[in-house]
Order: C-alpha cells, then structure tokens, then sequence
C-alpha cells in the first residue's frame, strides 16, 4: 500500500463525488473510427466509406450516432480515412447535429487503428481527465454504454493503472473472430488476451505462467472467457468482444509512444498486458451485468458490422425487433416511414408497389417507391428505395442497395447488392455474391458462389498504382466468359486468392482473423455448423464417408450435404493428409506405441483434415501391409502376417465399422504392389488367424462385388479378379470346415493343399 | 406548409422539442401521464420564451410541436391530446378576450388580459426552463396590472370583431389548403401592429392555461379515484393487471372506507403486476399475486374487474397492456363487470388505429427470450416471436369508464372527446 493511504482515501471520496459530478456535466466523448482497417467490404465502398453503408436501408453511421446518442454522448469524433468528404455531408444534414457535437477528423496517413489513436493524440481533442468511448466498427445497440462509462469509473477508484475497459457480451453464435480471455472475476480485471479464429483452429493456447505465478494482489482465481459456444445443444453462447472500448486519455498516449501498435487487440492490448514496464490495467465489463434499476425500457442488444457475416446476421436482428426501440417503424429520418405487417414485415408507406401475386416471406424490409412484379418471391431481404423487381425473380436472404433494377426469372440468394446494380433477365447469383455500385450484369449471367464484381478493376493493396495497370488478356477473357459482354464490372479476386498479394508480409505478423481459411468465414452466406468440432459431427462425416466412398459416383451426394465447403469436401482431402498419416504411423511402429494411443493420434489427425476414416483405414493397412516382409517362405510370410495384424490390426479395425473393409483395403493394396500380390491369400489367413477379421465377414466379402473389382478402373480389373479368385479359395475352405467341424483337419490340409503358394513352402 | 419554418434550428424551442422527441422515441419517456406532462411542461416552456405575433403563429407552431412529438412516438396519443386540449384552451381564451375588447371599445385594455404587455420578454426566458414542479396555480395572475396606463391604447377596436369573422371563416380555407397567411395580412395589413400587441398580450392568459392543464394532470390520480368508494363495496374480489398509477390510486382510496381483496396478474413479459403487488402489499391491502395463465381460472371468484389503459379511442375502445385482452374476455365469459379507469388526456380522437398491425407496439424479442441465446448478438436463432406490449379492447368489452370527469360508459366516449378538443385540431 502506499504511505499516503489516508490521503488517498480521502481524495477518493472527494473524487467519487466529483466523478458524479462529472458524469453529469462533463460531455461525455466518443471516437468513431470511420474505417475498418482491412478489406472486407471493399467491394462495396468504392464511391463510400463503409460507415455510410446502409443496413437496413439506414447508413450505419446513424445507428451508430443513435447508439451513441442512447447512451448520452455529447461530443463525438468521426475519425474518417477515405471518403471524408461523404462522411462529412453526412453529419451535415443529419439530424444528430442538434443533439450532439459532432466533428469530423480526417486522416490520409492512418492505415490502421494504431495510427488513427496517434493521429487522435496529437490533434489533441479529448478530454484528458475524462475517459471516451471508442467505437471500432459501426454500431446498432440499444444498450446504454453510459452504464459501461460508470462503471469503468468505479474501477477506476480502485484502481488507479486501469486505462481502458472493454466491452464483453454474453451469448452470441460461433464467428470466426472470437477471443479467448482471462479475466478475474472480482475485478473484472484481464489478464490475458488471445485471438482465437475459428480456422485452423488452434487446440492448444499459450498463457504465461506470470500470471498464475504472481498473480495481481488479491486475485484467487482466474477465468477463462471463450468466444465459442459452450457446446451445440444448449443455448448459452460464448464471450464476445464488442469491439467498444472505455479509454483514458493514456490509450492514444501509449499509442504513440509505442509506433508499432497497430491493432489495438493484437498490439495495444497484448502490450499492455505483457508489459511490466507499463504497469497499466485493462478491465473488462460484461454488458448486462450491472444491476438493473428498473429502466426496462432499455435493451441490452449491442453489435457490430465487422463483415459481411455480421451484416447479415444484425439486418435479421433489427428486422426481428431485437434492436427495440430502433427497428425500421419507429426510427429513421422520417417517423412512420414504414409501416409493420404480419411476419416483421416492413414496406415503406410511400408508393410500394407490390403485384397481385408478390409472395412476400418475412422478416424483410421494402424501401420506398420500389416496385415488386407478379409472382415475384422476397424472402428474409432488405430492398433499397427506388428499387425494381421483375417477375418470377427469387430473392432469398439479400441485402440490396437503393436504385437497384433487377430483371426477371432472377434468383439471388444470399447476396449483397450495392447501389445502382442493374441485373437483367435470368441472372443467377450463387451465394455470397458481393455486387459493387454501379455493376450491370447482362441476360442470362450466372455467377458462382462467393464472386465479387466492383464497378473498377481489384487493386491490390501493395501495388504500386502505375504498375500493371491494364487488364491482361487472360483476365479479360475469364470475365467476358463469365460476366459476358452485356455486363458492366469486373471480378475480383476471391478471398482466398487475395492471400496470394499479401504474401509477402510476414505469416507471423498477419492477423489471424485475416488469414483466408478464417477471412473466408467472414463472408454472407458459409455457414458455420458444418465446421463444430465435435466428435459426434465427425463421426456422422465419416460414417457418411464410408458408406459412399465405395461407391465413388455417390461422392456428388455427400457434396451436397456440405454445400459451403468445397474445399472440406470428402474428394479433396488434402495430400498433408498422407504425409501426417504415414508419419504417425511410422513412428507409432518403431516407437512401439500401443495400439489406443496410435489411433487416437490417427483419429485426431481424420478430423484435423477431415479426411474420412476410410482414408485413414486405407492408410493403415497399406502401411501395414509395406512393413510386411512377402520375400521368404510362406510359413514364414504367413506367421509375420499374423504378428502384425495381431500386433497392429487394432488400428485398422478401430477406424472401420466394418471389417470387411479391411480385406478390400488389403486387396487393393495387393492389386497396386506386385511382390503382395500373390501372397493375398497368405495375408487373409494372417487376418483369420489374428482374430482381427472373423469368419463372417470374410464370407461377406466374399459376397462383395466391389471385392470382384467391379467400379475398379478397367486395367486393374483382372487383377482385382485374380485376386479375388485367390481369396475366394481360401474362405470357400474355412467355411466348409466350419460347417463340417469333424472333418475339420482333412479339411485343413485340403485347404492348404488348395493354396499352392502355401503348399509350396511346406 | 406556411409555418413549416417556424422551428428554426439553434433556437432553444428547436432544441427543447428535439430533445423530447429523442426521449419519447428511445422509449426513455413511457406511459401516458408522464407523456402528458412531459408535453405539457415542454409547451410551457416553448410558450414562455417563443415571440408570436398572431395567435394564428402559435397556433400552427403548437400544432408543429404536436406533429413532432406525434411523430417520435406514434403510440402515445397522449402527447397529441395534451397538445390539443392546451390548443383548445388557448381558442377560448382568445375569443374570451376579443369579446371582452369589443364589449369595451373605448377603454384601454384592462382585465386578464393585459399584465404581461410591458413586461419585459427577459423576464420570462431569465426563468428556469427544464422547470419541474409547476408554479402554483393563482387566480390572480395580474401583478403588473398597474402598469397597464403607459400602453399604446389600440385605436381601432372594432377590427378585432372582423379579426374574429375573419378566423372562422379561414377554418374552412384552411382545409382547402388555400395560403392563410397572406390572407391574414392582406385582411390585418392596416392593423397588423395592433393585432401583434393584442395577441402578444395574451401570453400570461396562455401560460395560465397550461399551468390549468398540468396542474390538471397531477390531480389526475386523485380526481379519478375520488369516487373509488362508490365502485368498490366491502368483501369484493378485485382483479387487476400490469401496474396503472391510476387503478393503484384507485384502489388504495377505496380501501380507506371499504375492506376487500385484490388479485394482481403479474402480466408477463414485463412483470409489472409485481410492483403493483408489492406497492399495494405495502399499504396493507390484501394482495394475490397471479400469473397470467390463471386469470380464467380465478375469474369466477372475481367480483369486478378494474383495469388501467394506455389510451382510449373515440369509439370507446382501448388500448392496454397485452393480456387485458384475456382478462376482459374471461370476465365476459363469467359476467363481471369491468371497469376501466382514466385520467382524460388519455381520450384520442382517432377511430381505426386498431386496424393496423403495428399499432401494438411490437417489442423486443429480448424481453422474452433473454439476450444470451446463440444468434449472431446473443439472440435466439430460429425462433420468431411476437411480443407485443399493448392490446386494443373492443368497446363492447368494457362496462363503465370511471374519468376525473365523471363515469361514461364506452358509447358516451366520442361525445367526450367532441367536447374536449376542437374541431380544427383533431388532425395536428
């Protein structure tokens, strides 16, 4: 404790009171930070900034000053990139001004967070004895983030190093930004702080030792807030971060003293934590968790538009009325601006026009002046003003922009569509599709899932502007065959593929959210339930797999079960998959690990893949079957054979739920390596007698026609066939002289004396 | 419109009406009495410091008020009603004085209506705006009236009279959407300083008319309950539901005379029968707190049901809190009376808003299903839900309207509502 413990009792009363005080006269701040720092909606924000995009017909930057303004906030900072211009008429003529002071700061230089909290710094605008609110990404709350304010000030008081509180939610679906927290429940001091993306998910998590070691005076327990759903069957979702943050002036000071802050999450937050030297505090608060003082009135819903996902997701939400009291009915520049149906359904009151047979499939909104044709089917959408909609065309959880003319037999699904887009007739839009401002699409166009097409060519972010200017020839004939020659736009590249441009940066430096196996997830319409990772998802996959693999023409089906995710379709099993395998098993075998252990190393490395036991099962026995020795004598071939499906067999038969997959895997292997191949029978007999394979479904193999060669590609086919003659023989004899147990031994000779490999090396 | 201009921004009306505007649409203003006295008191305030110069700018700038408030929240007609009632008030005060002028065409202006002639403007903008309490209501309002002798005496009275002729028949070119206030000119150029004066003069009469209507509204509770003990006999079973400040006034009056039982539904989502039970408990009235599933069940125990409202509609129907509905058709099906209590600034006069879907004020999914779901925000996925906060009741649901104005039952309603505001402002 310090030596000035009295006096510093007495100066927290004293400023106890004054903090009251403060609250009440003090203006409260807010800085908005116009730009997301990344490229997520690119495509949409070529002629706006992303804060002015309209969710549900309003920009986002109103329901961010309506949340703002909830929450009484007097004085709020824009801190605009790009597009200043536009976010400054804006405030203009939007009617926030009369509430609140609004200013718009902009910043050519600020390429991320970081830099803007630098720039904040030296134009020195805040409040320095009094913390602001900071907004990363656009907001739609009806939560008072006052209370956030109060309470980070009641930290204060205890805490004097305390600089910032973050806001956590509870609930929440899987997203493919979720943290991983350490937090002391009493304090609701963190301690710890980690990224955790979804894809590739990481199983293991470093957390210093400091803490658990030296843990802060008067912490007893730490715990640990995930960002993913507890599990699949209850409701109760993870920890979220909202993305608000309580700052003291002494967060864009440390900003600035430390330049390579750029992520606020991954630098300044981490930095902060790590940091001895600093000796700062961070805390976060769990909205909600205040108690309430009967104000039923407000809500407690609080998100952000970080991407397409989350764009979709809250368009929902507001329509279903989470955000009360801001839905579409009640705000808006215009009171009474729409008019609520059945079904949360929303036309504007000002000249919709719908046909006699528009089918209309709530929750949706239709802007003003729009006009819906016959027969045309909107389904869980939002639709601009001045919008117009052929016949027959199907839209299907869309977001669409104003002005835009879309024609007829369309379908759309899953989509967002900028301002101005003109489709024709018979366009087919795959899922996720992100259609800039200004894009024409022609007659008959389909795009695939995931496409982009901006108004201007893609540029990559480190491309020098001169360079490579013009489209090649191979790029323009990709876009006349798919875009055709009708259509105005260009396509960019996919998520995945805009990787390629940033490559060069440091793997270690990049975000983990923005790693494009996780990026992709951020996109409108993948679905993440196909992505749990729990055992019993995993077992139905593979069971799934087995029962058609065998089948190769039946794969197309297993595709369609998992429609979001070619590249984790059952045919495309990535060839780390073999490497990772065979290196496993190798060591299992020199090492001589016990059978569990190997297959659970196995097991876990199908769903790592998600490769599908049949794979791992064919993986084994050919290795198995390469550890065999097939150059002495058969006794002794077949007494090796034995040992190791003995020894070994556990691991094939645990990643199969039916053994006579086994036998197929062994003769496939024998058709592919010549010196196995006539010793087949041997190794069949080594499966009997090791117990690994029984009677019965030896007999069932038999029975197989895969295991005739039938669906094996033409020139193995005799192979498969001799092959299969060959064991044939020999469960032809073991089941004669099970049914004929006297004669068991006669039996046995004759069966060797059948097997002429046998009969040789005897 | 002509007066569309009248709220100029950066003045501080502008910002007072913004200001409550913001509050009525974020719901941070709820129920009917405290809208009322909100808008009362925001009125108050406008008049005290905006200068007009005809009764007719006022008018239209009151109206505009109205319009705006109507518009942040289109489910509370309070507001709207408040504003036309003070509306109606300021019409008979103004014709009062006119036919005070023209009975007394030579003298120089005296009575009730002068006082605040000379005084200064400051005077009244120097006082506290975001007032609380209400001043005291005074009948003698005239502290300045020796002051009267140094005013400029308007030499042509009788241009008042064609003032007032004039007025009516603008009532009707005022629906045809003809320009007024040209005309207004064009017919008071001569006079137009005059006219300034005496309509500028008013502005104490009018200020003691709002002072009129809040002190109203604060006496509302007590005025309704007054006749509590000729409703509620001894032994009778009460039900009521949610919590109305004027059912629990209600009631607490009438067991000061009469001993009996109440049964509060608890009117889930928002629980508010509890505070009701508790409230009432506390004044040791024997309370039984039951969910709204029971309500039919307990009904036939049930002597008489007393009900609170949101607002009530010309034609005798109302709009109350969701699971009235439920309450009122039970007691049909049972035979008890139901008895609706009510404060008359909650009487609108609008006849088919229940014909719109929206007008039951959907509400947050939130409330029901909490927000720590799986959805993209802690909502719930997958699960569609209404939950809407008010219910309209037919009117032949209701047996008697207990008003501090008297008992009506639901067929009197309009007739009411014809009295309380004029004609020119039903629509605002």
């Amino acid at each position: 404790m310090p030596p000035a413990g009295k006096r510093a009792q007495a100066t927290k009363v004293e400023s106890k009171a004054r903090a009251n005080d403060e609250l009440d006269d003090t203006p409260l701040q807010a800085v908005v930070f116009a730009d997301s720092y990344n490229r997520r909606f690119e495509v949409l924000c070529q002629d706006q900034p992303r804060i002015l995009l309209p969710l549900c017909s309003v920009p986002l930057l109103t329901w961010t000053l309506e949340s703002l303004s909830l929450s009484r906030v007097k004085q709020v900072f824009i801190f605009c990139g790009a597009h200043a211009d536009k976010v400054r008429d804006f405030v203009e003529s939007s009617p926030y001004r009369y509430t609140m002071d609004i200013q718009c700061l902009s910043s050519k230089t600020a390429r991320s967070a970081g830099d803007a909290l630098r720039d904040l710094d030296a134009m020195s605008v805040l409040n320095p004895d009094f913390p602001f609110i900071l907004v990363h990404s656009p907001l739609v709350s009806n939560y008072d983030l006052s209370k956030m304010v109060e309470a980070h000030m009641a930290r204060k008081e205890k805490d004097k190093d305390l600089i910032m509180t973050m806001g956590v939610g509870r609930g929440g679906s899987c997203h493919p930004e979720s943290p991983v927290m350490v937090v002391d429940p009493s304090s609701s001091r963190l301690c710890f702080y980690a990224q955790n993306p979804l894809v590739p998910r990481h199983s293991r998590l470093k957390i210093p030792s400091s803490i658990f070691l030296e843990p802060p005076p008067g912490v007893d327990e730490w715990e640990v807030w995930s960002g993913t759903p507890a599990n699949s069957s209850s409701h109760q979702g993870g920890y979220r971060d909202l993305g608000v943050d309580i700052c003291e002036a002494d967060v864009p000071a440390l900003c600035t003293e430390n330049f390579d802050y750029h992520d606020l999450r991954r630098h300044f937050v981490n930095g902060v934590l790590t940091s001895e030297l600093l000796g700062k505090h961070i805390a976060v608060h769990l909205v909600g968790s205040e108690e309430s003082r009967g104000e039923s009135s407000n809500g407690m819903y609080i998100d952000r538009v970080r991407d397409t996902r989350t764009y979709g997701d809250i368009s929902m939400d507001v329509l279903n009325r989470w955000t009360f009291p801001l839905t579409p009915d009640l705000m808006g520049s215009r009171k009474g601006e729409y008019e609520l149906r059945k079904g949360n359904v929303y036309i504007a009151r000002d000249h919709v026009s719908l046909g006699r047979t528009t089918a209309l499939t709530g929750p949706l909104l239709i802007g003003a002046r729009s006009a819906l044709n016959e027969g045309t089917h909107i389904i869980s959408s939002t639709l601009g003003q001045d919008c117009a909609v052929g016949p027959h065309t199907v839209i299907t959880s869309s977001y669409i922009f104003d002005n835009v003319t879309i024609g007829d037999h369309c379908q759309v699904t899953q989509c967002i569509i900028g301002t101005g887009v003109k489709i024709g007739n018979g366009v087919k839009l795959g899922k996720g599709c992100l259609i800039g401002d200004g894009v024409t699409l022609g007659h008959g166009v389909e795009l695939p899932d995931f496409m982009r097409v901006g108004r201007i060519r893609h540029v990559p972010e480190d491309l020098d502007s001169d360079e490579e200017d013009e489209e090649d020839e191979e790029e323009k004939n990709e876009r006349l065959e798919i875009l055709g020659h009708d259509s105005v736009g260009f396509i960019w590249p996919s998520e995945e593929e805009e990787l390629a441009y940033d490559s060069d940066e440091d793997e270690d430096d990049l975000d983990p959210y923005e790693r494009p196996k996780n990026k992709k997830y951020l996109q409108l319409g993948r679905t993440l339930s196909s992505l749990s990772e729990y055992p019993e998802s995993c077992s139905t996959l593979s069971v799934a797999s087995s029962s058609t693999a065998s089948t190769p023409a039946s794969l197309a089906a297993s595709d369609d079960s998992l429609p979001d995710m070619p590249s984790l379709a059952l045919d495309a099993v990535p060839p780390e998959f073999h490497a990772e395998a065979s290196a496993s098993l190798v060591r299992a075998y020199e090492e001589g690990h016990s059978v569990p252990n190997a297959l659970l190393e196995l097991r876990t490395l199908v769903m790592g893949y998600n490769a599908g036991i049949d794979r791992a099962r064919g993986e084994v026995t050919g290795f198995l079957m390469s550890k065999m020795d097939f150059s002495g004598p058969a006794a002794s071939i077949l007494e090796h054979a034995t040992q190791t499906w003995a020894r070994w067999g556990g691991l094939a038969e645990g990643l199969s739920p039916d053994l006579t997959n086994i036998v197929l895997d062994v003769q496939a292997y024998s058709v592919s390596h010549e010196d196995a191949r006539p010793w087949f029978g041997v190794v069949l007999r080594g499966l009997y007698e090791s117990d690994l394979v029984p009677e019965e479904d030896l007999i069932e193999w038999r029975s197989l026609s895969a295991a005739k060669g039938e669906g094996a590609a033409d020139k193995d086919k005799a192979l498969w066939g001799e092959l299969y003659a060959k064991g044939k023989a020999y469960v032809d004899v073991l089941e004669a002289m099970d049914s004929d147990s006297e004669e068991e031994d006669e039996e046995e000779e004759k069966g060797e004396e059948e097997e002429d490999d046998e009969e040789e090396s005897d | 419109m002509a007066y569309s201009n009248l709220l100029k921004p950066d003045e501080p009306g502008t910002l007072l009406v913004e200001k409550v505007c913001t509050r009525l649409r974020r719901r941070q203003i709820v129920g009917s009495h405290n809208i009322a006295l909100e808008t009362a008191q925001l009125i108050y305030a406008i008049v005290r410091v905006v200068k007009f110069s005809t009764l007719d700018e006022l008018l239209a700038l009151l109206k505009l008020i109205g319009r705006r408030l109507n518009e942040a929240n289109p489910k509370e007609l309070a507001s709207g009603n408040i504003v036309r009632r003070i509306l109606r008030l300021f019409r008979e005060e103004y014709r009062a004085a006119a036919a005070t002028q023209i009975t007394q065409p030579s003298t120089p202006l005296s009575g009730p209506e002068t006082p605040g002639l000379h005084a200064p403007s400051s005077h009244y903008l120097s006082q506290d705006l975001s007032m609380t309490t209400t001043p005291p209501r005074t009948q003698n309002h005239s502290p300045n009236l020796g002051g009267t002798s140094t005013l400029p005496v308007p030499s042509r009275a009788p241009s008042l009279s064609n003032f007032v002729a004039f007025r009516h028949s603008r009532a009707q070119l005022e629906r045809s959407g003809s320009t007024l206030s040209e005309l207004t000119q064009a017919a008071a150029s001569i006079e137009n300083e005059e006219f300034m004066r005496q309509s500028a003069k008013l502005k104490p009469i009018f200020i003691q008319a709002i002072e009129e209507v809040i002190g109203e509204l604060e006496t509302t509770h007590d005025d309704v309950a007054k006749g509590a003990r000729e409703h509620i006999h001894s032994a009778e079973v009460i039900m009521t539901l949610g919590h109305s400040k004027t059912v629990e006034t209600f009631i607490k009056h009438a067991y000061r005379d009469r001993k009996f039982t109440v049964i509060v539904v608890e009117s889930a989502p928002s629980y508010l029968g509890h505070t009701m039970a508790k409230s009432l408990s506390a004044s040791n009235i024997p309370t039984i707190l039951i969910p709204d599933s029971s309500v039919h069940a307990l009904m036939p125990r049930v002597t008489k049901v007393v009900l609170g409202a949101h607002s009530i509609l010309a034609n005798g129907g109302l709009f109350a809190l969701s699971g009235t509905l439920s309450a009122c058709l039970a007691a049909k099906a049972f035979s008890k009376p139901v008895v609706v209590t009510t404060g008359q600034f909650k009487f609108a006069p609008v006849w088919n808003l229940y014909h719109e879907h929206g007008a039951v004020d959907f509400q947050s999914p939130g409330n029901v299903l909490g927000y720590e779901g799986d959805g993209s925000a802690g909502g719930i996925t997958g699960v569609t839900t209404n939950a809407p906060y008010y219910e309209y009741i037919r009117p032949e649901l209701i047996n008697l309207f207990v008003t501090n104005e008297g008992d009506h039952s639901p067929s009197y309603i309009y007739r009411i509502i014809k009295e309380a505001y004029d004609e020119e402002d039903v629509e605002l």
